[in-house]
């Protein structure tokens, strides 16, 4: 058997043992709590499969699909947004001391704001949609920031001096390498961003949204008290961005083959 | 760069550098640790826990519907002595500043940290059922007291067609009361985009031009209207007249450990509400009126001109008659119709059917025994 | 004197501050270089003869003093004086091919006509068959032999080398000595080679200026007679070895009371 073939049984094994040994304490733990608070895994999981199965409208008059797909766009749009406004302020702030010293104030000063305090802000000044996806654009924003920031100070100053030695100036040297150079941990602060503002749905969904989320999902139903409801929505989202950040792993992951680092 | 500079001590810093390094990061946890405990110290955690005799009493924070609680708390109103001191009660705020909803009341019911709660029937309804929090109804705090506000005057809901409406939520009473007067209209719900919002937002949302219409409880509707944000299209109680509202909810266990405790409760709860009917109706002007609005305007932070208008709005009632009871199972039945409370949660807590358990969980006992004295 | 001075180096001086620290790492340095010379510089650990390399590249500014190429003053770095670092400095995302053609990218070249000088340079520096390797899939040697086609293919009037060997083995180190000579013979470029390899700087140099320890200035320029091929192990060799050292030993010594 391959080296890797092996390593990749073992890997998985390890994961489906941890799951494993997770459920049965969270088990072991409701049935000692005994509490409709704490519904137990197999409650959960059955309610979660009917919900997905069935896909029946809930009280809110949506089907679980609609809430689902409402959070996935609000997320990749403010994502989106902010991988877009991100980058070049940070690729431009990594490389001139002068932009990163005019932005960095703001930027420390808003960061620790967490998105749930700029939720009247965002009723106020955005209509639907913009409204959720700039709570999930301020949360996904500063890590996308910050790692494009350190990737740019943490390329290798030799490569500079080579290009400069080479003939670049300040275009081609921005274009051809510390572009290039950066792209990795870009990578890395989208990973990161993208898991910020997924995480940050369930606040982007108290702004007055149209047509559901499963933040809101969840709010409704826990004001209810439908916990096996609240329990199936979270494992639902925690399902959902677990894939979301695997696929951008594995982006990275061919990207830093690509960029040599691997 | 390799080379600048003046060569390094083997090292790697020189000595007077490492001690600064070792001392600021002495310096930075030292911070963090006392920041620490100065902060737990503030949230309690060192406070010694407050004896069992102490009655933890919840509310809903700014709640116009609770005025009563308030009131039986106020010392000039009982000529010197407050209502609950009359009736020798030790109470304290199970939650300091008071419960931001009702639902989050209910579960710190669940939690064990409330003993009486005044709060909606909605969440006292929905989590005993789908939760199987051990609460029991054994009073009233107001009737009706909500409002449908528009942005623009409308002449019906027709006007409202193919516009956003926000109301607190789906399986609130305020959301069935929209429900309600949609029917009452011939409108169908489906002509309208709804949304949900938090009732502290409604306003802001109105204003930037978000919504054109919403549903919410006092005093968030006299509060829009007084400040023209928005107009009043009906009040609740041409919707659904007598509707139900705030109630006085007890822990099942405590209130089976302290019968004496709740009677004398609502003892002054009966007194606190009847002053105020009492100053509402001796008009403005009055002593007592005046001392309803201070009081109001105190615990709510709201002007006087939004608590007089929104007092107007509420019906303050103890009583659980069958007024009450009527209504309770009505919206039991929608709450259960609309899919709000699970399929089968009646059978599965052990009531025979909706009727008993109207009759099971608000126990008139203790009411009886309040008023007879 | 016949040719003329290609790099004027006059009353160079190199002034580190940082907060209270202040050091003087070259003093009233003046170098001449001339065309098609193979120009080595050694001296003790830490006088600075990276810093003078860096101020030729015009990656530094001097603190006065000027530098002239070709009796025009260095303001910055350019193409025109190309340059082979310790660290290799290779860019990871490229390939050897692509490397190469860094700089006639920037000259806006087409693409054929890369390719071609490419491939002359991949040839020259017997890297044929790893055009399209990346540099992690190199060894040492290999790397530095990339580094030196790019900086050749571009063509510039002076090649600047700053201990390319130094992170190499014993034995690859000895290889690239040999290797950088019969490069330099096909190309005869002007190369200023900086390391701290006495014996590596007799092997490869026309002439060499050994530097005193910091400040620095220069100590003593002589010219090594030795015909080429040299044999390391003759008595010639030698001869200028140990005088090279004896004069290098003083200057060491001298460093190394300073820099406690």
């Amino acid at each position: 058997m391959k080296e890797e073939t092996r390593r990749k049984i073992v890997t998985l094994t390890i994961g489906a043992l941890s799951i494993f040994l997770f459920i049965s304490l969270w088990d072991l733990y409701a049935l000692n709590v005994n509490s409709p608070y704490l519904p137990r895994p197999q409650q959960t999981f059955a309610t979660l499969i009917s919900m997905l199965i069935h896909n029946e409208r809930d009280f809110s008059g949506l089907l679980i699909s609609q809430h689902i797909s409402a959070s996935l766009v609000r997320v990749f749009y403010g994502f989106g947004l902010a991988a877009i406004i991100a980058i070049p302020i940070g690729l431009l702030s990594g490389w001139s001391w002068y932009i990163e010293t005019a932005t960095s104030t703001i930027v420390e000063i808003i960061r620790p704001i967490p998105p749930f305090a700029w939720i009247p802000f965002a009723i106020y000044f955005f209509k639907d949609p913009m409204n959720s996806i700039f709570i999930v654009f301020i949360g996904a924003f500063f890590p996308i920031l910050l790692s494009t920031v350190v990737s740019v100070k943490s390329i290798d100053p030799f490569i500079i001096d080579a290009a400069k030695t080479l003939g670049a100036g300040r275009f081609n040297l921005f274009r051809k390498v510390i572009i290039p150079a950066s792209t990795l941990g870009i990578m890395t602060g989208l990973r990161i961003g993208l898991g910020v503002g997924w995480m940050c749905v369930v606040a982007a969904e108290l702004v007055g949204v149209k047509g559901g989320g499963l933040g809101l999902y969840i709010i409704l139903m826990s004001s209810v008290g439908r916990f096996e409801n609240v329990f199936a929505g979270m494992i639902l989202i925690g399902a959902l961005g677990f894939l979301m950040v695997m696929s951008m792993t594995y982006i990275e992951r061919r990207l830093s083959k690509w960029a040599g680092t691997l | 760069m390799k080379n600048e500079g003046p060569q390094r001590s083997l090292g790697g810093f020189d000595l007077s550098q490492r001690r600064k390094v070792w001392t600021l990061i002495a310096v930075t946890v030292a911070v963090i640790v006392v920041g620490g405990l100065v902060v737990a110290f503030h949230a309690g955690l060192f406070a010694p826990s407050p004896k069992a005799a102490t009655v933890r009493v919840g509310w809903l924070t700014g709640d116009l519907h609770q005025l009563a609680y308030f009131v039986a708390k106020n010392r000039t109103v009982g000529g010197g002595k407050s209502f609950f001191e009359k009736y020798n009660l030790n109470l304290t705020d199970a939650a300091p500043g008071g419960y931001i909803n009702g639902p989050t009341m209910m579960d710190a019911f669940a939690a064990g940290k409330v003993d009486i709660g005044l709060l909606g029937s909605t969440p006292a309804i929905t989590k005993h059922l789908n939760a199987q929090v051990n609460t029991t109804i054994v009073g009233q705090c107001n009737e009706i007291g909500s409002a449908l506000i528009t942005k623009h005057p409308i002449s019906n809901l027709n006007d409202l067609k193919g516009k956003t409406i926000a109301t607190p939520g789906p399986g609130t009473i305020q959301y069935f009361l929209l429900l309600r007067l949609a029917e009452k209209e011939g409108v169908g719900i489906g002509n309208f985009t709804l949304i949900q919002l938090a009732p502290g937002d409604m306003r802001v949302a109105m204003e930037a031009g978000r919504i054109d219409a919403f549903i919410a409880w006092e005093p968030y509707c006299a509060d829009a209207v007084v400040n023209n944000v928005g107009v009043i299209y009906k009040n609740s109680s041409d919707i659904w007249p007598n509707h139900l509202c705030c109630i006085v909810a007890v822990h099942k266990t405590f209130a089976v450990n302290n019968p004496d405790i709740v009677i004398n409760f609502l003892k002054a709860h009966i007194e606190a509400t009847s002053w105020i009917n009492k100053a509402k109706a001796s008009g403005l002007g009055s002593a007592d009126y005046n001392l309803l609005i201070d009081i109001a305007v105190n615990f709510t932070g709201r002007s006087p001109a939004v608590i007089e208008r929104a007092l107007g709005n509420i019906n303050y009632k103890f009583d659980v008659d069958d007024r009450f009871m009527g209504c309770f199972i009505d919206f039991t039945y929608k709450l259960i119709q609309y899919g709000i409370v699970a399929p089968n949660r009646i059978e599965a807590l052990g009531y025979r059917d909706v009727y008993e358990f109207a009759n099971k969980y608000v126990s008139m006992s203790y009411l009886t025994e309040a008023k007879r004295t | 004197m016949g040719r003329d001075a290609i790099i004027n180096i006059q009353n160079l001086t190199k002034v580190f501050e940082k907060g209270k620290r202040r050091v003087v790492a070259i003093q009233d340095l003046n170098i001449d270089i001339f065309e098609n010379e193979f120009f080595c510089i050694v001296g003790p650990s830490g006088c600075g003869k990276t810093t003078i390399l860096r101020i030729v590249a015009g990656l530094e500014k001097p603190t006065s003093g000027k530098v002239l190429l070709d009796e025009r003053e260095i303001k910055g770095p350019g193409a025109d004086r190309g340059m082979v670092f310790q660290e290799f400095a290779l860019f990871p995302w490229r390939s050897t091919k692509k490397n190469i053609e860094f700089g006639l990218e920037i000259k806006g070249w087409p693409k054929e006509k890369r390719s071609a000088a490419a491939k002359n340079f991949v040839n020259l520096v017997n890297l044929r068959g790893f055009e399209h390797s990346h540099p992690r899939e190199l060894s040492s040697g290999m790397k530095q032999r990339v580094a030196i086609a790019r900086a050749l293919a571009n063509d510039p009037r002076v090649l600047l080398m700053d201990e390319p060997f130094g992170s190499l083995d014993a034995q690859t180190r000895n290889m690239m000595q040999k290797e950088l000579l019969r490069i330099w013979d096909k190309t005869k470029k002007t190369v200023v080679f900086v390391t701290h390899s006495v014996d590596e700087a007799i092997f490869l140099a026309d002439r060499i200026a050994i530097l005193t320890s910091r400040p620095s200035s220069l100590k003593k320029i002589f010219k090594v007679k030795l015909p080429r091929p040299r044999d390391r192990t003759s008595g010639e060799f030698s001869q200028v070895r140990n005088m090279t050292l004896k004069e290098l030993e003083v200057e060491v010594e001298r460093s190394l009371q300073i820099y406690p």
